[in-house]
C-alpha cells in the first residue's frame, strides 16, 4: 500500500517533468536528430526520385566526392574562411568589447550602432555589400581607388573577391563576439582589477593576468560558435558571388547547397554533409568540455 | 608631480578610446548609410560615375514601388506569418523545458541538457537535404506547417538555454513564499514565476524572431511557392541573372532589416544581460 503510494508519488511527479520537456525533445527529435540519422544513411545510399526511396549503396557516394576537385577546393576555401573570418571577427569584437568597458558617455549609443549589423539578414548583407563594391556605383570600390589600390569589379576578380566576402562576413559577425565578451566583461569582480592595481599591473598586465584568464570559458564558446557557423556559411556567397569567379569563393554551405539543389546529387551533397558534421562534432565535444569545466569553476568561486 | 601626469595619461588613453570607438562605429554605420541614402536616390542618381554621398533630390519612389509590389507585400504577411508563429511557440516550449531544467531534480538531467545545447551546434547546412526529403515525402514541402516546425526546432535549444539564464537568476524563495501561501508549482509558475520572466520572454522572442525573420537557406530550399516564400528569397526577385533591380532592391531590404533594427534598439538591454547570464552561470 506505502509502496503503491510512494511509486504513485513518483509518477506523479515526473509527469509534470516529462510534460514540460517533451514538446521540446519531440520536435528537436524530429526535425533534427531523426533527419540528421537519415542524412547520414543517404550519404551511404542511392536515392531514387521517383518515391524518394533509399537504397544502401556503399561508399560510393564518398569515393565520388572525394574524387572531385571541387570538394576539395571547397574544402580548402572553407578553411581559410573559417579562420579569417574568425579572426576578424574575435579581434575587432574583443576590442570593441574592452573599448565598451571602459568608463565612456554615451556607451548605450555606441553598443547600438556597433550591433547594428547583426541585425541584418544576410541576404540584405550580401545585397549591402554587393552593392559597395559595384565596380561602377558601388562607393567602397571608389573609396578604395581614392585609396590609390587599383581595383577593377571587386567580385568579379579571382583575386579580390574572396577577400570582399570575408570582409563581409567579418562585419556581420563581430558585433555578436562583443556582445558576448561584453557580457562577460561585465562579470570580472571590481576586486580583481583592484587588486591588480594595487599590485601596480599596468592595462596591458591586467588583461593578461586578470580579463583573459576570467573570461577563458566564455571566449572559447563564442570562438567555437563562430567557428561552426563560420563552417557552415551560405547567405553571403550565394547573393554576392554565387561560388565564383571560377571556384575561388566556393565554400562548404554553399556546395553542398549547390551539388544537392542545382545538380541535384543529393546523396553526394549528404556525403559532404556527413564531413561537415564530424568536424561539428569534434567542435561539440571540446563545447560539453569547457561547460563541464565551467561548472567546476562556479563551485569554486 | 605624479598627478599631472597621471591626469595627462588617462585624458590620451580617454581620447584613444573615443577615437577608435567612432572609428569602429564607421565600419559599423557605413555601409548601412549607403544602402539607405542610395535607395532614396532617383534611379538616374543611383547611377552617377563617381557615385554621390549627397543626391540633389531625396525621394520615395523605390519604397513605394516596393510596397505596392504584391508579390513583396504577400512575402511580407508571410514572414510575420512564420516568424511570429515560431516564436510563440518556441517561447512556450523553451520556457517549459528551461523551468524543469533549473527548478526539478531528476534523473539524467546533466546529459538531456547537454544533449539540448549540443543540438545548438547542429548546423542548418548539415540538415538540409534531409529536411528536404522528408518534406516532399510528407507533402510538406512549401506548406507554413513544414517551415515553422523547422523554425522552431532550431530556434528551442537557445532558447532553453537562455530562459535557463534568466531563471537561475529568479530566487527560489519566492518561488516557495508562494507555495507556503497555498499556490500549486503551477500557480506559481503563472502567477509569480513569469511575472518575473516578462524581461527574458522579451529578449529570447526578439531574437526567435529574429532568427527565423533573417533564416535564409532553408526557406530558399523549402518553402518557394508564391504562398509561403517569405521576404528573404522574394529579395533575390529583384536581381536577375544579368541585371540588378537597384532602386528597389536596396529600398526592399531596408524595410525588412526596420523590425529587426527596431527590436534591437528597443530590447538590447535586456538581451545582453540574458545572454551574459545564460553564458556565465550555463
Amino acid at each position: 500500500m506505502l509502496l503503491d503510494k510512494r511509486r504513485f508519488k513518483w509518477f506523479k511527479k515526473n509527469l509534470v517533468i516529462i510534460g514540460f520537456l517533451l514538446p521540446t525533445f519531440l520536435i528537436i527529435f524530429v526535425v533534427m536528430i531523426y533527419p540528421m540519422l537519415h542524412g547520414i544513411i543517404l550519404s551511404i545510399s542511392r536515392l531514387d526520385f521517383g518515391d524518394f526511396t533509399l537504397t544502401i549503396d556503399g561508399f560510393s557516394n564518398y569515393i565520388n566526392l572525394f574524387n572531385s576537385d571541387i570538394f576539395w577546393i571547397a574544402f580548402k576555401n572553407s578553411m581559410i574562411w573559417t579562420v579569417s573570418t574568425v579572426t576578424g571577427q574575435f579581434i575587432i569584437g574583443f576590442g570593441a568589447a574592452l573599448l565598451l568597458d571602459q568608463p565612456i558617455k554615451g556607451s548605450y549609443v555606441f553598443r547600438t550602432i556597433l550591433l547594428l549589423p547583426w541585425a541584418f539578414a544576410g541576404v540584405v548583407i550580401g545585397v549591402t555589400w554587393f552593392w559597395l563594391y559595384h565596380d561602377d556605383f558601388g562607393m567602397l570600390t571608389w573609396l578604395l581607388r581614392g585609396l590609390n589600390f587599383n581595383v577593377t569589379a571587386v567580385l568579379s576578380n579571382e583575386h579580390t573577391a574572396f577577400p570582399a566576402v570575408i570582409l563581409a562576413d567579418i562585419w556581420w559577425g563581430f558585433p555578436f563576439v562583443m556582445l558576448m565578451l561584453f557580457s562577460g566583461l561585465q562579470t570580472v569582480p571590481r576586486t580583481l582589477y583592484d587588486a591588480a592595481i594595487v599590485d601596480g599591473a599596468n592595462s596591458f598586465q591586467i588583461f593578461r593576468h586578470v580579463i583573459v584568464p576570467w573570461m577563458s570559458p566564455i571566449i572559447t564558446i563564442v570562438i567555437i560558435l563562430r567557428t561552426i557557423w563560420s563552417l557552415n556559411a551560405f547567405d553571403l556567397v550565394k547573393v554576392m558571388t554565387g561560388g565564383g569567379p571560377g571556384d575561388t569563393t566556393e565554400i562548404f554551405g554553399f556546395y553542398i547547397y549547390k551539388q544537392a539543389f542545382k545538380y541535384f546529387k543529393l546523396e553526394k551533397a549528404a556525403a559532404a554533409s556527413v564531413v561537415l558534421l564530424v568536424i561539428a562534432i569534434i567542435g561539440s565535444i571540446l563545447y560539453i568540455r569547457l561547460f563541464s569545466v565551467r561548472g567546476g569553476y562556479n563551485e569554486n568561486t | 608631480m605624479r598627478t599631472p601626469s597621471m591626469s595627462r595619461r588617462n585624458k590620451l588613453k580617454k581620447v584613444i578610446t573615443y577615437s577608435l570607438l567612432m572609428l569602429l562605429c564607421v565600419f559599423s554605420l557605413f555601409p548601412i548609410l549607403w544602402v539607405l541614402v542610395s535607395s532614396l536616390k532617383m534611379s538616374s542618381e543611383i547611377y552617377t560615375i563617381p557615385p554621390r554621398w549627397i543626391p540633389s533630390k531625396f525621394t520615395l519612389l523605390h519604397y513605394f514601388r516596393v510596397i505596392t509590389n504584391p508579390d513583396m507585400r504577400r512575402a511580407f504577411l508571410n514572414s510575420v506569418i512564420i516568424s511570429s508563429i515560431s516564436t510563440l511557440i518556441t517561447v512556450f516550449f523553451g520556457v517549459l523545458s528551461a523551468y524543469a531544467f533549473s527548478r526539478f531534480r531528476f534523473r539524467m538531467k546533466t546529459p538531456l541538457y547537454y544533449f539540448i545545447l549540443m543540438t545548438r551546434m547542429l548546423p542548418v547546412t548539415i540538415l538540409i537535404i534531409p529536411l528536404y526529403i522528408l518534406s516532399v515525402r510528407l507533402k510538406l514541402l512549401d506548406t507554413f506547417l513544414g517551415v515553422i516546425t523547422i523554425y522552431t526546432a532550431i530556434a528551442l535549444p537557445l532558447a532553453v538555454w537562455l530562459f535557463r539564464g534568466f531563471f537561475e537568476t529568479i530566487p527560489v524563495e519566492i518561488e516557495e513564499a508562494a507555495m507556503i501561501d497555498g499556490c500549486s508549482r503551477l500557480q506559481t509558475l503563472i502567477k509569480v514565476t513569469l511575472h518575473l520572466l516578462a524581461p527574458g520572454i522579451g529578449a529570447v522572442s526578439m531574437y526567435v524572431f529574429l532568427f527565423s525573420w533573417n533564416q535564409f537557406l532553408i526557406a530558399l530550399v523549402l518553402a518557394t511557392s508564391p504562398e509561403v516564400r517569405p521576404l528573404p528569397v522574394e529579395l533575390l526577385f529583384y536581381m536577375g541573372e544579368y541585371s540588378v533591380d537597384w532602386g528597389p532592391l536596396l529600398a526592399a531590404s531596408v524595410l525588412m532589416v526596420i523590425p529587426p533594427v527596431m527590436f534591437f534598439v528597443a530590447l538590447q538591454g535586456y538581451f545582453s544581460k540574458g545572454l551574459a547570464e545564460g553564458a556565465v552561470i550555463q
